[in-house]
């Protein structure tokens, strides 16, 4: 499909709609909970949030057990989608999203 | 039996000995004792022996790798075992913690290394950007830098690379399932190890020691000592960036959660103040009575990999016993400790 003529980020916003976006991480060599939210319906500039949250769906299955310990496990909620996955399955726009809701949103109950 | 305890560690000696480093009085009258040890304990152990084949002595085999803020594993060769010190911080405490963990496994249990063959020690240090973790990747052991404002470098703490490397050697023993009641377990035990670590690397007693795992990874400005506790788990920080240290310290404090695989960082605080009731009840040296019975009770071929608290105290329980005998202040010592967090051992 060309994208000629279409401001990329824009045009998804109008496909995917608002959206709530939720993430903790949580585990590590601390056992630190991050948590953090996003709901795209109240930001002045979607487009990026939507953008991403557009790309990160469908969210992975979560693999296998491995053998690491201590990586971080991430609890992402993007609208109606929800999983539970280790560090090494967060990547891509996923990672972007995830990091960048840590990095922005607003925590919950405050 | 008395484990070996020496100042300098058995394979330094031999290999000042073996360099032809002239020893006098004190110095040589230790090389010599420890090296015969050294050969009894060969001739005691001979699968171990074999093992050994093509190293004429056992130490760590290390190698400290740079991921220079990237992500990519193993990353840049930037120090290998007897290399003199690269200049880098991070990598130089990686080494050095790396040595520390091989001492105490070797001199307090006679293990040598994580699979008691002498596998190599390989860490990654400077991974990813201001990444505010540690972790053991079924492989090595890797260490981010830390944010900068919460955290600093994750190998300013011995403790936590020695919890690093513990979780290598559950690996290869016990293989606790990492989630729920034996993935606090694996935690556990992860702890008890970087605790030990630390200790006997400053010949510490139980009574001195800060059971604090990774004391000086915090930030200036942050109101905390350490992640977690062992002698009081729930109060090693409560800041208001961080929150408060969420640790139980009583099986009635139990949690329950989806988050940190079932919340393994959490309850291993239950766990962790049963060996410190247990270590200070007995004194001394950790790593001599608690430590072996714990490190015994890792090893025991009867405990499963799905153990939950009940049964790993039962293993604990059985270990004081076969190591020191029914009736010992050992065994006293263990009950105390899990009945002093609400476990009760399975009969």
């Amino acid at each position: 499909m060309s994208r000629t003529g279409r401001v990329p980020g824009a045009a998804e916003a109008r496909e995917v709609g608002p959206v709530r976006i939720a993430v903790s991480r949580s585990g590590g060599v601390a056992g630190m909970v991050r948590r953090a939210e996003v709901d795209t319906d109240g930001l002045d500039d979607p487009a990026p949030w939507l953008s991403l949250a557009d790309r990160a769906v469908p969210l992975p299955e979560p693999p296998a057990p491995g053998r690491a310990r201590d990586a971080f496990t991430w609890t992402i909620e993007l609208g109606d989608h929800r999983a539970v996955l280790p560090d090494r399955a967060v990547t891509g726009p996923l990672r972007d999203l995830a990091e960048r809701t840590l990095a922005h949103g607003r925590s919950p109950g405050r | 039996m008395a484990p070996r305890c020496s100042i300098v560690p058995p394979y330094l000696l031999s290999r000042l000995v073996e360099a032809g480093v002239p020893l006098e009085g004190d110095v040589a009258a230790l090389a010599t004792r420890t090296l015969a040890t050294d050969v009894r304990l060969r001739a005691e152990r001979p699968e171990r022996a074999r093992a050994r084949i093509g190293r004429p002595e056992p130490g760590p085999q290390r190698t400290v790798d740079d991921a220079q803020g990237g992500t990519d594993l193993p990353g840049r060769t930037a120090r290998r075992e007897g290399d003199p010190p690269s200049g880098d911080v991070a990598v130089d405490e990686a080494y050095d913690g790396l040595g520390a963990t091989w001492t105490m496994l070797f001199e307090a249990f006679e293990r040598d290394s994580l699979d008691d063959a002498g596998r190599p020690l390989p860490a990654t240090v400077h991974y990813g950007d201001r990444y505010d973790n540690a972790f053991w990747d079924g492989e090595r052991m890797v260490f981010g830098d830390g944010d900068g404002q919460v955290f600093g470098r994750f190998t300013a703490s011995v403790s936590v690379i020695g919890h690093e490397l513990a979780h290598g050697v559950v690996q290869y023993t016990a293989d606790l399932v990492y989630r729920g009641q034996p993935g606090a377990l694996n935690e556990h035990v992860a702890d008890v190890v970087g605790a030990l670590v630390e200790q006997h690397a400053a010949r510490q007693r139980a009574e001195e020691a800060t059971w604090l795992i990774g004391a000086g990874l915090f930030q200036p400005g942050i109101d905390g000592v350490a992640l977690r506790s062992m002698a009081a788990p729930g109060t090693a920080y409560d800041d208001p960036l961080l929150g408060r240290d969420p640790q139980p310290a009583h099986y009635d404090d139990y949690v329950v959660t989806d988050e940190d695989d079932g919340g393994v960082h959490l309850n291993s605080g239950i766990p962790n103040r049963a060996f410190h009731l247990a270590a200070t009840a007995l004194g001394g040296f950790a790593w001599e009575r608690a430590g072996l019975v714990w490190y015994d009770a890792l090893r025991d071929p009867g405990l499963s990999r799905e153990a939950d608290f009940a049964a790993f105290a039962a293993t604990t329980l059985a270990a004081a016993e076969a190591r020191f005998g029914a009736g010992s202040e050992e065994v006293d010592a263990v009950a105390s400790g899990w009945a002093g967090v609400g476990v009760e051992p399975d009969r």
